[in-house]
């Protein structure tokens, strides 16, 4: 792993993978569409709105592991001051700010007709809305500290800290009284969801993966862009002022 | 097809939640491309104009 900590050896690696997790998410995404909106059945209860489930599913699983990502990116910086580490946190951050909001937003669409109600205030939705807001604290930490490894050292210490939500997200449906459903594909006992369903929802389990994978290397490549910019930058405006002092 | 894509009462929120899906997926999908194209782009802009800071052995092609 410690190898790949260096960025030039990074950015070679995800040259290689790039094409197949674009690929991937294109044919994924396609498949698992057509999976979740065509060919998978209505459920005798929650008739068609439980193909919003093939999406709101999904984008949790992937709000969870992005801040895993975020959690252990901001402990490799701490610990091993790895250069990218800083560089991987900062650009999963916003994917993982989306997948939340998605799965919040899907989750209202989907709670309002068949609860009756956009939100309640339970544990795992509230604890969901924490970890948005977890996301927004560690984008607002970067944005607002100027010193770069200052505000680098704070996302990261916000970004470990912040991990204790992950597992009060995923077993507050076992710890708490909450509207919201406990878990019907990750238990100890196997999936309790019919195949016709459980394709669909995996496909685009994939195709969040691969998604996310693409979207890392746009912006772990804009970010490493973006850092030999501001060192150029400064390189030249010294220069500049030596030039002129002379 | 017919009926293939219907959703009955049910329309408004899992076509809402489909719209706002590929929004956001999209969105910012867009937006991560054209940052990492835009620094790309200053950054060889930048390199043109303080060639001395490249290493020419590592990049090997020489330009």
């Amino acid at each position: 792993m410690h190898k790949f900590a260096n960025p030039t050896r990074f950015l070679k690696l995800a040259a290689a993978v790039f094409p197949w997790a674009a690929g991937l998410t294109i044919a994924l995404f396609a498949a698992g569409l057509v999976m979740a909106l065509v060919f998978s059945p209505d459920d005798y209860q929650q008739g068609s709105t439980v193909r919003i489930m093939y999406l709101h599913v999904p984008a949790a699983w992937m709000a969870l592991f992005t801040y895993t990502v975020l959690a252990a990116s901001g402990a490799a910086s701490l610990i091993w001051k790895h250069p990218l580490a800083d560089v991987a946190g900062k650009a999963a951050a916003p994917i993982g700010a989306m997948f939340t909001a998605l799965a919040l937003v899907t989750g209202m669409l989907w709670g309002e007709p068949m609860w009756g109600t956009w939100w309640v205030w339970d544990a795992r939705l509230t604890s969901v809305l924490v970890l948005f807001f977890l996301y927004l604290g560690y984008m607002a930490v970067w944005d607002a500290i100027d010193n770069r490894a200052t505000a680098g050292k704070a996302a990261a210490i916000l970004a470990v800290v912040g991990f204790i939500n992950v597992p009060i997200i995923k077993f507050s449906v076992d710890w708490w009284n909450t509207l919201h459903q406990p878990a019907s594909v990750f238990r100890m006992d196997g999936p309790t969801i019919d195949a016709s369903m459980l394709w669909p929802l995996g496909l685009m389990f994939g195709a969040f993966n691969a998604y996310f994978v693409t979207v890392l290397i746009w912006r772990i490549r804009a970010e490493l862009q973006a850092r030999r910019v501001r060192a150029l930058e400064d390189l030249l405006v010294r220069q500049t002022e030596r030039e002129s002092a002379v | 097809m017919t009926g293939v894509f219907d959703m009955g009462v049910y329309a408004p929120y899992v076509w809402g939640s489909y719209g706002i899906g590929v929004l956001l997926l999209a969105g910012l999908a867009y937006q991560s491309w054209r940052r990492a194209r835009i620094t790309a782009a200053r950054l060889a802009a930048l390199e043109a104009k303080a060639p001395h800071r490249r290493r020419r052995r590592e990049t090997g092609d020489g330009s």
